[in-house]
């Protein structure tokens, strides 16, 4: 085995801790179920500590460095979030879902170290890279928390959801701000026209527009729902297929 | 009329055609690149006028996301002054005085993304050699050297197969650079070496190296600098950096409360 096989090995071993979730959720095997997710945050974390050693830089790019820190991240939430539920069987099912959607959306992709681009050198790129990947895992765990809202019964679902969306707009925004310093170093503008800023900008429209939904849409549950699942799809599309 | 135009369903579906209309910005941009990408080398008027007689499409595409953000614009002032005010005023409470200082903080960098765009001169894509000035107002800006310790073909690389060779081994931020010099009324005002990433700065002046370039009728090589001047920047940068501290704290205090349906989902 060589260092270049390990991010093959952190995502064939995160699919199957994934999977082992995904069925012990399904049988309302919890606590197992918990003990997977746990893991599997584990794999996800060294993953990101080979990157680190490996390419004396955070996660930042490309489909195995974009992985590890989106699923990390939603694997921290999800295991501090279960905790405060009732009945966790929807959520690690739908949890886990997402992740295994997200490993299988990348199968076949190159599992490698992203080129270490020359203005990695830079806080500013580190940053806004980093932080745009952690608010996607953010989003991308709100979006399951507004799943479970809408298919369950815990009415504070909803409060949670907006909570974590409120969170990851918060991250997006710092990522969004280093890159504008990054555009102003690079570029000479706080920001550029472009089809990646428009893109960027949509993402925090789909945040606002979820914050601003009028009483008659938000009676309505699967307008509501989607108003939180957006903001997750359309960040997780934007890093994985931008 | 005070009433709709401060009503979260004017927002709410504002915000919806402000997406939609953005999504389509995406594939303008893809379909009208070019005319996209001179959007960044230029005031935004200037862009109008050069770009309407070729390309009207995207002036177009611009003028109706000016007048939605305009009326997004009017629907957050009203909103706040109009009731979020009021609110906070009736509770003498900190939240919804927070929520009143975000949105005003909103207002401000929305404000100020507008008249980034008005405000202020710009010129992009100025090709100097050493030996070579350029006049940007009352300011001339004279390329002393061009200094390139890396490989220079490297530096000037456009495809993606070079692109990937531009890593951090082979490339490095501060072995490459050009001494500028910067006269104001043909008196210097600044003379230092300009990097990638680290513009010269000279009040509100701002010269930006954007990469280095090879210019065939010229031996030696070159940059692309890109040169602006825009008092708004800092303040832009002062206020969204309290927008979001500000939303970071709201979101804080809001955690473990419910809030009314009709302000937050």
């Amino acid at each position: 085995m060589t260092p270049d096989d390990v991010p093959a090995i952190v995502y064939l071993l995160a699919t199957g801790m994934v999977l082992a979730e995904l069925l012990t959720a399904f049988f309302r095997r919890h606590r197992v179920a918990m003990v997977f997710l746990a893991l599997r945050t584990c794999i996800c974390l060294s993953g990101i500590g080979f990157i680190l050693i490996r390419a004396d830089r955070p996660p930042l790019f490309g489909p195995f460095e974009a992985l590890v820190h989106i699923l990390c991240v939603m694997g921290i939430l999800a295991l501090l979030f279960a905790r405060q539920l009732a009945q966790p069987r929807d959520f690690f099912l739908y949890s886990s879902v997402c992740a295994f959607a997200l490993l299988a959306l990348q199968w076949g992709a190159p599992m490698a170290l992203n080129n270490d681009y020359y203005m990695y050198a830079d806080i500013t790129v580190l940053l806004f890279f980093s932080l745009r990947l952690t608010a996607a895992g953010i989003f991308a765990h709100g979006a399951v928390q507004h799943v479970c809202a809408a298919l369950g019964k815990e009415g504070r679902l909803w409060h949670d959801g907006r909570n974590t969306l409120l969170a990851g707009a918060c991250v997006y925004l710092a990522s969004e701000w280093t890159g504008s310093l990054w555009c102003l170093n690079w570029l000479g503008d706080s920001w550029q026209w472009s089809h990646g800023f428009l893109k960027a900008a949509i993402l925090f429209l789909l945040v606002m527009l979820a914050c601003h939904l009028p009483a008659q849409v938000l009676k309505q549950t699967i307008l509501r729902a989607a108003g939180g699942i957006l903001p997750g799809l359309f960040i997780l599309w934007m890093i994985f297929y931008h | 009329m005070m009433h709709f135009l401060s009503s979260l369903r004017l927002a709410f579906y504002n915000l919806l055609a402000l997406i939609l209309w953005m999504g389509t910005g995406v594939v303008l941009s893809h379909s009208h690149e070019a005319a996209f990408d001179r959007m960044n080398e230029m005031p935004i008027l200037e862009w109008m006028g050069n770009t309407m007689p070729q390309s009207p499409l995207p002036v177009v595409w611009f003028l109706v996301l000016c007048m939605i953000s305009l009326i997004l614009l009017v629907n957050a002032l009203c909103c706040t002054f109009n009731r979020q005010l009021v609110l906070a005023r009736k509770l003498k409470k900190g939240k919804p005085w927070l929520f009143f200082i975000l949105h005003c903080l909103f207002i401000l960098v929305l404000g100020c993304h507008g008249l980034i765009l008005v405000a202020g001169d710009k010129q992009g894509r100025i090709y100097l050699s050493p030996g070579m000035s350029h006049v940007f107002g009352p300011y001339r800006i004279l390329a002393e050297e061009v200094v390139i310790g890396d490989d220079p073909k490297l530096l000037s690389a456009l495809g993606k197969t070079q692109r990937s060779r531009m890593t951090r081994d082979n490339i490095g931020l501060h072995n490459n650079y050009v001494r500028l010099r910067l006269f104001r009324n043909d008196l210097e005002v600044a003379d230092k070496p300009v990097y990638m990433l680290s513009p010269m700065r000279y009040k509100t002046l701002q010269v930006t190296l954007v990469e280095f370039s090879q210019n065939p009728r010229q031996l030696s090589p070159g940059v692309i600098l890109t040169i602006t001047d825009n008092p708004l920047n800092p303040v832009f940068f002062l206020v969204y950096g309290i927008m979001i501290l500000s939303l970071a704290g709201f979101t804080m205090l809001t955690w473990h409360q419910k809030p009314p349906e009709k302000d937050i989902s």
